[in-house]
């Protein structure tokens, strides 16, 4: 069977199942050319789902929830066997290294799936095939058993392939791929197989979501991208497919080959270089070491690109507590503080400015003693290869990033002469006689108030001296609330 | 939900919501997204936090009633869709805080609803609808349990106050619409009925003999609390949000 099939050897263990499967319905001789299957078994059916050819090709329906109305339907599998527990059949996607129980597949019995035509026709000349009568219905043909010498040299020769024919009965039931070593949710793309290029692949084309977040390139389905888009209303979907044109790569190697993501991820590089984030060091010896990967963000309100932005984020959840980060707290404003400053605006007449820091995880300094892979995409040459990078600053996605970020913001706003609140640490604060200036932050926004106007402007200034400031100017949008101020007070709503 | 009809009661105040009640609902992570994103909105709105409070607690055991009164806050919001506060300079700057308690008002465990808002300088700055975490023997004990927070709130908000050197404090003044509650605060009697909640009088006492804060007495009609504790009738609604200054921004005048 494994060789009549042209299957590869990892999958003795199905055939070996198979043909156990089909010797116990096949009459054997020792006991009275009875069915051994019927004799344990008397009121089960013999065969609950028709027999297959192993290692035939087949189409398992994809029932995938979301899928969209022009995706592919159907996963090219190969045929492996029967299922012991339920009623279908247990199939094999090599492209996506899952197992696929389904009773909805559809069947090309006379194609088997590793195909190596010359081999597999004169194998079929060579070995005779049994042929089974008295069981079995006479549309249905078993060529697949194992190949016993005792079979009789005058069997007749193997009907033509029976119809095609498509099961509707049980849902598909996906189960984890035993053989696959690597677990799928790696980040390293996985293998593109043949058949993947032979379903229409949607994808590739396809203009991508406009998601709020992130787009993680990490999965590499292309299916996957039609799922995003699915979750946009029909009409949305189609705005969108008008607008961008611009796919998210899937890995960095194919972000590489895109000039416009090519460009992004050198920015990236060259901020978090001239950022003095990191040094490369040699790796060192019982030091966890985080990964890292590309995130891909199209930036820009209400769905419109406005330019296209790579971020090297690590891989923070490897990271253990006490061993690889201990602290993570940070304070973030109380609403109810923010409302207290908006109402402070409003009876004093003063003015609401905003702040916002760019990159403001980058900015944090790092206590721990954090390593680093190098950014795939990017490998330096000579004698840096294999070595790693040790941290300095913190990186999005590490666990002590928002920490080391508010506390180097405090640093710097304290140098500065302002005083955190108590009550509130995310508040600070400064007053001298008649002048008084209040900050609060939460995260990388900061609004300002006070009616000390210089030295709000000297505030701005040493803040540029540190971090990469992007003055907003008057508050209008903070934290999705939508704030107006006019002379007669200051309303707010979202 | 783009044609629905708005409605002008976020809650219907006949209905009393059970965990597990009626059919279980198909997509829980839907309504707790729901749930999530109306929870923000409360930022701004104070008129559903009553409701969005009480939606919240069956997150885990959500069922089509639940989900149902989801989407009459959501018709509800789409009556005012940009209502929000206004805040605006009165001339004062004086901590005024509303308290009430809903007593035994949740039917599955007969727990009460403290709520409370914080007024500064006639600016709503702070609110809160929280079901208390124990069951109060009577309507005083759960007035007083809400009363305690309002108070924790206060002195917090005095804190901050003070050490931003805002403005002068006076006496903050907690109103409230139960009679008993300002007399166990006052009065140091303790019988038995209420020796069980002691701690929360002592606390209460110390500020009110400290003169950190003074109790007033206000009739029902102007409680203003009420939207964080019952769901609320019309008149009652607009009246309420307009004491607040909860004004839909963009209505055309």
């Amino acid at each position: 069977m494994l060789i009549n099939a042209n299957v590869p050897l990892k999958f003795w263990g199905d055939v070996v199942l198979t043909a156990g499967y089909l010797i116990n319905r096949m009459s054997s001789s020792s006991i009275q050319n009875k069915v051994p299957h019927s004799i344990l078994f008397p009121d089960e059916p013999l065969f609950r789902i028709a027999p297959r050819v192993f290692g035939s090709t087949c189409f398992i329906h994809d029932l995938t929830i979301g899928l969209d109305k022009l995706c592919a339907r159907a996963i090219k599998c190969v045929f492996l066997g029967y299922s012991r527990v339920q009623k279908g059949y247990q199939c094999y996607c090599p492209s996506t290294h899952r197992f696929y129980m389904s009773a909805d597949v559809t069947f090309f019995e006379d194609t088997p799936f590793f195909a190596s035509s010359i081999e597999f026709e004169s194998i079929s000349q060579v070995l005779p095939i049994p042929f089974l009568v008295p069981v079995i219905p006479p549309t249905l043909v078993i060529d697949q058993s194992t190949p016993s010498p005792s079979t009789e040299p005058t069997s007749p020769p193997p009907p033509p392939p029976p119809p095609l024919q498509t099961y509707q009965r049980c849902p598909r039931l996906p189960l984890p791929d035993p053989q696959s070593t690597e677990s799928p949710s790696d980040s390293s793309p996985a293998p593109i197989s043949s058949s993947t290029s032979d379903l229409p692949t949607l994808s590739d084309d396809f203009p991508v979501t406009l998601r709020k977040g992130t787009c993680s390139t990490r999965n590499p389905h292309p299916i996957y991208n039609c799922l995003s888009h699915h979750r946009l209303s029909p009409t949305h979907c189609t705005f969108i497919s008008s607008l961008s044109y611009v796919t998210i790569p899937k890995s960095p190697q194919e972000a590489l080959s895109h000039p416009g993501w090519q460009h992004a991820m050198i920015d990236e590089m060259t901020a978090l270089e001239s950022n003095q984030t990191w040094t490369l060091v040699p790796p060192p010896s019982g030091k966890s070491i985080v990964g890292c990967r590309w995130v891909t963000v199209k930036v820009g309100p209400d769905g419109r690109i406005d330019r296209l932005k790579a971020r090297l984020v690590a891989k923070g959840y490897t990271q253990v507590f006490g061993l690889d980060y201990s602290d993570t707290f940070s304070p973030v404003a109380k609403m109810a503080s923010v409302r207290l400053f908006l109402s402070m605006a409003a009876m004093r007449h003063w003015p609401l400015y905003q702040f916002d820091i760019k990159n403001a995880f980058l900015h944090g300094d790092l206590e721990e003693e954090v390593y680093l892979e190098q950014p795939p995409g990017f490998v330096p040459q000579g004698e840096c290869r294999g070595y790693v990078c040790r941290l300095h600053k913190a990186l999005y996605g590490l666990k002590q990033s928002p920490r080391a970020w508010f506390g180097r913001f405090s640093n710097v706003v304290q140098q500065y002469g302002m005083i955190r609140s108590e009550a509130d640490h995310s508040v600070f604060y400064k007053c001298s006689p008649n002048k008084y200036i209040y900050l609060v932050v939460y995260v990388d926004d900061i609004v300002i108030i006070g009616d000390d106007h210089d030295g709000i402007a000297r505030l701005k200034h040493h803040l540029v001296q540190y971090f990469q400031v992007k003055d907003l100017g008057r508050l209008r949008y903070f934290l999705g609330i939508e704030v107006a101020q006019s002379k007669a007070g200051v309303s707010f709503s979202q | 939900m783009l044609d629905c009809k708005p409605i002008d009661i976020s809650m219907d105040p006949n209905v009393k919501l059970l965990p597990n009640q009626g059919e279980t609902f198909s997509d829980p992570g839907r309504y707790r997204r729901l749930v999530g994103k109306l929870n923000y909105l409360t930022v701004t709105r104070p008129d559903i936090s009553y409701a969005v409070s009480v939606v919240s607690q069956f997150l885990n055991s959500l069922c089509d009633t639940h989900w149902d009164v989801v989407v009459r806050i959501l018709r509800y919001i789409k009556r005012a869709p940009r209502k929000g506060l206004v805040y605006s300079n009165r001339g004062h700057s004086d901590i005024v805080a509303y308290t009430d308690a809903d007593w035994a008002g949740s039917p599955s465990d007969r727990r009460s609803t403290s709520g409370y808002c914080v007024l500064i300088g006639g600016n709503l700055v702070s609110w809160k609808s929280k079901k208390q975490n124990v069951v109060a023997k009577s309507s005083a004990e759960a007035e007083y349990r809400a009363m305690a927070l309002t108070t924790c709130e206060l002195i917090w908000l005095k804190h901050l106050l003070q050490e931003l050197h805002f403005s002068k404090i006076g006496t903050m003044s907690i109103i409230c619409d139960n009679q008993a509650a300002p007399h166990i605060a006052f009065n140091p009697v303790f019988h038995e009925r209420t020796k069980h909640i002691e701690i929360d009088c002592h606390f209460i006492r110390e500020k009110i003999m400290s003169g950190e804060i003074a109790t007033s007495f206000v009739s029902s009609n102007d409680q203003l609390t009420y939207i964080f504790t019952k769901s609320l009738r019309e008149p009652r609604i607009t009246y309420i949000c307009d004491k607040l200054d909860a004004y839909d921004l963009y209505a055309p005048a």
